[in-house]
């Protein structure tokens, strides 16, 4: 959930001892399957409106006519599932491609050509790092007004610090390695280094990087949502379905399980694979 | 692995033990005998009656600060500084005699000096400089007597001067000894006062000694709360006594029985939709009726308050009001014919059926052909009925090709918004005693919630309103108000659909208290703990 | 500045802790200065003047001017922010434009509730991660470690507000045995202070574990792959014996370095649960801070923020320092 936390994920496995058994694995990815099914196909498979209030029908149980029965608004809470995963797809993705646009090149700048740009670009980053992420997020919601756009900046914007820093130290590294070294006295151009050894020695870790920070971005917007900062209603998104239902958590506690399940889900189908890729880079690199 | 999971043991059966240890002590108790807590919102607008009018400030402020008039249990008006008063017989002066006994926390008595005081500061005020504006001096009889001289009669002048929070009895020496007194006042003259106050966490009040009659309760924990879905868990598990509750809470805690009890206030406090009458698409009184029309007030009832409450086809004021006679101008058969009488008013406007669904202007004075019908309305973000409101708002309008776009707003930001016009349409609700009240606060101009609800300034209507609250007798005031609700309800300065019923949760060891009026403290003075 | 980019430079020879103490705080002063800027240029940048937002429905021009004035939001910002700084040199953290209340005081007010549920959270992490993370690190691979790595995985999936609603629901509610939220004063009550902390500290310290658990696991793994472990065990020595005495003793350097990233995730955390319990922590303070436009305070607990950061980092870096003498001797 926060930045720093984010480290443990990624530098987790260093030492993976024995081959684990891939059971995780197909958990994680059947899960993952399942959540995908549900971002692609599952306004179609649903095909209700998700936005239709019925008010003689409120907190109706799950039946033939409401799979997972209807709302406090008598909603049709699969419906609202089903199209909040696209809001809550559309966020993360986005969230991730903010921060990667500024982290990757960012790092990759700073860690190779170091010297002036180095320092302040770490210095800022530092500065960044040093305030909660969850709270530069409220920040920015704070700026530019709670909604679905908002969400994805104020998310991306609060990872960025932390992935910079992360891709900068790996950049060091890969550029320390001898066939690096090798490929500069061969007389191959920055630029050339750059594309070839950096961005390939970079790949593992931007994918492993990426798979976690959905994971993350999902979770923020439930937390922005649960602080009101986050996609507002009626627009029907996971973290805004749960902060909604907790309203009404002591009456009808099943809304909040109900909407809990495909964050849950998804997240640990995320976690899975991205715990299960890690091992698989560290064993090619151990090998 | 033995070793760990023999710790992981060990560990569980300590956390076992300490959780039935601190549940074992007490029964859900706050503290020892006189003390409850209260969760409230926390007072956003500050404590200073001449600038605070929201609720949140005004049920903190009748606690610390008392009025000369107030209401008790029945409605009625009794004395509360005040132990009598007098009217001359054309209404223009009154004649208030102090209780002997009634003290400022600090022990000094409160005189007509203090009153006079209050009274000249409170004119100055925005907040009752409406309501007094026809009062003209304030005259010392001695010190225990004051005489108040108003410009025009009024019969309601002993109504005004009992407004809970605002008509405050200030010390006088204390405000004028402090540049910034209201950051934390001191010698109050309510029936508590402010011992501490810890922003965003919580304000503690303790008894006044010297207030007439001394509240049983000696200590409040005044815990600060924007979030009332907690609440009805709060009261059940004992982390407080007196909370606001959301309505389907209310109906859970009814129909468990027993645990807590659930208060409900029957008091007049209209919910309404408030509008920007200066400009397109609502200068239009045709685009305002079809609104009328097109809301679904039962439906609303149903879904924001589990069908307690109650609805409103015209009036404004409730049918047990003296005031009050029947006016159902927008009660239809069918939902079908409300929608085909809003849409035929909407084509008449020059709003007319588009192909995406929206209606658009042809035609309309300052709006350019083709412009979509469509309208963002905020709510207050901590307000949980009002999101719903705006909800089924939104669904109900779209059925007559208005797009409506809910917006959650800053609860601390709303008000001063609404006031400066900010919003084309926006959701409201406040609270008033009685017709003189509603008329006088809402309608009039400077009224007190003028600005925030009808946006009026009409001097016609003032003199209107200024005859029924001058009227000699009741009967002449209820043709005048009878009148008044039938204007209110064709022209429709703002949408009043149906009133809020405040449900409040009450732990079980708290007696006698029930439901408050317009964010009066009287009704906490008589209850006790037990 | 993390407790794991501490390995690049070899500060730690003999005598030169104190001198690397040192230059690691006074490397904290431009970071704070920095964040000084950030927060002052940010307040700046929210739409809507914070004396309107303040005053609500009475917008009146003449209090409004005169509130201004009194807070210097009428000043050249160059000004403005030159004050502040000042202030803040001497200890003045300036007024909060909502309640008129000296920040300090404030702030203060709320730091024993803060360290309460901290406190409590922090505990509450430790018995359940350490013990967790200690299993599954000493033999990686087994169906324990199996276990506990898929159960980290899954509490990371869980959002924080929504546990802590089941735990409200099931503990208050249903069981009866904890009030649902609130906070007293320990002073005041002790017994219902630590009743009320008990909800909020489960919820914080159960969010957060998954985390310390993961990093106890890594920092185990590597010491019991020492060749001293296998060794001991060939001697028969206990298992318990090896995975105190041996491979916590020598896995604690990183064990205080994971505790520092866990505290952030702490501070973080607070944020949500604290809005959850409505626990008077700097949590919502800061929340409130920023949806109230209150400039000074939102300047004031971003520097509080960084400054916790900084102590915490360096906390945890000159404890792993003091703990390891390998390192120091290298």
């Amino acid at each position: 959930m926060t930045a720093p936390a984010a480290a443990i994920l990624v530098e987790q496995p260093r030492v993976a001892v024995r081959r684990r058994a891939p059971l995780r694995t197909v958990v994680g990815a059947a899960l993952g399957l399942l959540v995908v099914v549900t971002i692609l196909l599952g306004p179609w498979l649903v095909g209700k409106d998700p936005y239709a209030i019925n008010i003689d029908n409120r907190f109706a149980g799950p039946g033939a006519a409401h799979w997972l029965g209807t709302d406090e608004l008598g909603r049709d809470v699969a419906s609202r599932i089903a199209h909040g995963a696209r809001s809550t797809a559309l966020i993360a993705l986005g969230a991730v491609a903010i921060a990667s646009a500024i982290a990757i090149p960012l790092g990759v700048l700073t860690g190779f050509l170091g010297g002036w740009l180095d320092l302040v670009v770490t210095r800022i980053v530092d500065l960044f790092f040093a305030i909660p992420s969850l709270l530069v997020a409220i920040g920015v919601v704070g700026l530019f007004g709670a909604s679905l756009t908002t969400t994805v900046l104020a998310l991306g914007l609060s990872y960025w610090p932390f992935y910079t820093r992360l891709v900068r130290s790996a950049v060091v590294g890969i550029r320390s390695r001898p066939y690096v070294d090798a490929a500069r006295v061969l007389g191959a151009s920055r630029l050339r280094v750059i594309r070839t050894d950096i961005l390939t020695g970079l790949t593992p870790l931007v994918l492993v990087q990426t798979t976690v920070l959905l994971g993350f971005a999902i979770l923020d917007e439930a937390a922005l949502g649960f602080l009101g900062l986050g996609v507002q209603p009626p627009q029907a998104s996971w973290g805004s379905r749960l902060a909604e239902s907790r309203e009404f958590m002591l009456s009808h506690p099943e809304l909040a399980l109900v909407a809990s399940v495909p964050i849950v889900v998804a997240v640990f189908a995320i976690n899975l694979l991205s715990d299960a890729l890690r091992d698989r880079l560290d064993e090619r690199r151990v090998s | 692995m033995r070793p760990t999971t023999a710790s992981v043991a060990v560990l569980l059966l300590v956390g076992a033990a300490a959780l039935a240890g601190c549940s074992g002590s007490e029964s859900g108790g706050n503290g020892a005998g006189t003390e409850i807590t209260m969760l409230q919102p926390e007072p956003s607008q500050g404590l200073d009656p001449n600038v605070a009018a929201a609720d949140a400030s005004r049920i903190p402020m009748a606690m610390m600060y008392e009025t000369l008039t107030e209401r008790d249990a029945d409605g009625k008006l009794v004395g509360a500084l005040a132990e009598k008063w007098e009217a001359s017989a054309d209404n223009t002066t009154y004649t208030f005699t102090l209780n002997g006994k009634a003290g400022f926390s600090d022990g000094s008595p409160v005189t007509a000096e203090d009153v006079k005081f209050s009274f000249e500061r409170m004119k100055t005020g925005d907040v009752m400089k409406g309501l007094l504006s026809t009062l003209t001096t304030v005259d010392v009889v001695d010190p225990k007597t004051v005489k108040f001289t108003l410009s025009a009669p009024s019969r309601i002048f002993p109504e005004t001067v009992s407004r809970p929070g605002s008509a405050a009895i200030l010390s006088k020496k204390a405000v004028e000894a402090k540049a910034d007194y209201f950051t934390s006042p001191t010698a109050t003259s309510g029936p508590w006062k402010l011992t501490s106050y810890i922003p965003k966490g919580s304000a503690i009040f303790e008894v006044n000694t010297s207030y007439p009659t001394p509240p049983k309760i000696t200590k409040i924990r005044y815990t600060f709360s924007e979030d009332p879905s907690g609440h009805a868990a709060a009261i059940e598990s004992g982390s407080g006594d007196i909370a606001n509750i959301g309505y389907t809470d209310a109906e859970r805690l009814k129909k468990s029985g027993g645990s807590v009890q659930v208060l409900q206030s029957d008091t007049l406090a209209p919910l309404f939709w408030g509008w920007d009458r200066t400009k397109a698409p609502f200068s239009d009184k045709n685009v305002r009726q079809a609104v009328a029309y097109a809301v679904d007030r039962e439906g609303r009832q149903t879904a924001c308050w589990s069908g307690t409450g109650g609805v409103t086809y015209g009036n404004i004021l409730r049918p047990w009001d003296p005031n009050y006679v029947e006016i159902s101008t927008y009660k239809t058969a069918a939902r079908a014919e409300s929608v085909s009488k809003a849409k035929a008013l909407l084509d008449a406007a020059g709003w007319v059926e588009g192909s995406g669904g929206t209606r658009t202007a042809k035609g309309v004075a300052g709006v350019a052909d083709g412009t979509p019908f469509k309208v963002s309305v905020p709510y207050e973000s901590n307000w949980p009925a009002a999101g719903c409101h705006v909800q089924v708002l939104q669904q109900n309008l779209k059925d007559i090709g208005i797009e409506v776009t809910p917006e959650k707003y800053d609860p601390a930001a709303y008000w001063g918004d609404v006031a400066k016009g900010k919003f084309t349409m926006y959701h409201g609700g406040a609270g008033a005693s009685g017709a003189a009240d509603l008329y006088q606060n809402w309608f009039r101009t400077g009224g007190s919630l003028t600005a925030l609800t009808t946006h009026l300034a009409d001097p016609a209507l003032d003199a209107k309103i200024d005859r029924a609250l001058g009227a000699g007798s009741t009967e002449d005031a209820k043709t005048i108000f009878k009148e008044l609700e039938q204007w209110q309800a064709d022209e429709l300065p703002m949408l009043v659909v149906g009133y809020q019923w405040p449900q409040v949760a009450v732990s079980k060891r708290v007696k006698n208290f029930t439901a408050p009026l317009d964010d009066d403290s009287y009704s906490l003075v008589r209850a006790s703990v037990g | 500045m993390t407790g794991t980019g501490a390995g690049t430079t070899d500060p730690w020879e003999e005598g030169a802790m104190l001198r690397y103490a040192i230059r690691r705080i006074l490397l904290a002063v431009p970071l704070l200065f920095g964040l000084s800027v950030l927060s002052f240029g940010y307040v700046r940048l929210i739409p809507g003047d914070p004396i309107t937002a303040m005053l609500g429905v009475n917008s009146n021009p003449t209090v409004v001017a005169q509130l201004r004035e009194r807070f210097g939001l009428d000043r050249p910002l160059l000004n403005q922010y030159g004050d502040w700084l000042t202030g803040m040199v001497r200890g003045d953290l300036g007024v909060s434009f909502r309640s008129q209340m000296p920040i300090s005081t404030i702030i203060v007010d709320r730091i024993p509730a803060t360290l309460q549920l901290a406190g409590a959270a922090l505990l509450v992490t430790l018995l359940i991660a350490i013990p967790a993370g200690v299993a599954a690190g000493m033999r990686p691979g087994s169906r324990l470690d199996s276990m506990i790595t898929s159960a980290t995985l899954f509490g990371l999936a869980v959002p924080a507000f929504f546990l802590g609603s089941l735990l409200m629901l099931l503990l208050a509610l249903k069981l009866r045995l904890v009030p649902s939220q609130g906070y007293v004063p320990f002073a005041d009550d002790p017994a219902q202070s630590l009743r009320l902390t008990l909800l909020p500290a489960l919820t914080l310290g159960l969010a957060i574990s998954p985390y310390l658990a993961r990093l106890t696991r890594s920092a185990v793994v590597e010491v019991a792959q020492e060749p001293f472990v296998p060794f001991a065990r060939a001697k028969g020595l206990a298992q318990r014996k090896i995975s105190i005495g041996y491979v916590l003793r020598n896995a604690l350097p990183s064990l205080v370095a994971a505790l520092g990233l866990t505290i952030a995730s702490l501070i973080a955390g607070s944020i949500v649960v604290e809005a959850l319990f409505n626990w008077p922590g700097m949590g919502r303070l800061v929340v409130g801070a920023v949806t109230e436009r209150d400039y000074a305070m939102v300047q004031a607990l971003v520097l509080i923020y960084g400054a916790l950061f900084i102590v915490v980092n360096l906390a945890g870096e000159l404890a792993q320092g003091l703990l390891d003498p390998r390192v120091r001797l290298s």
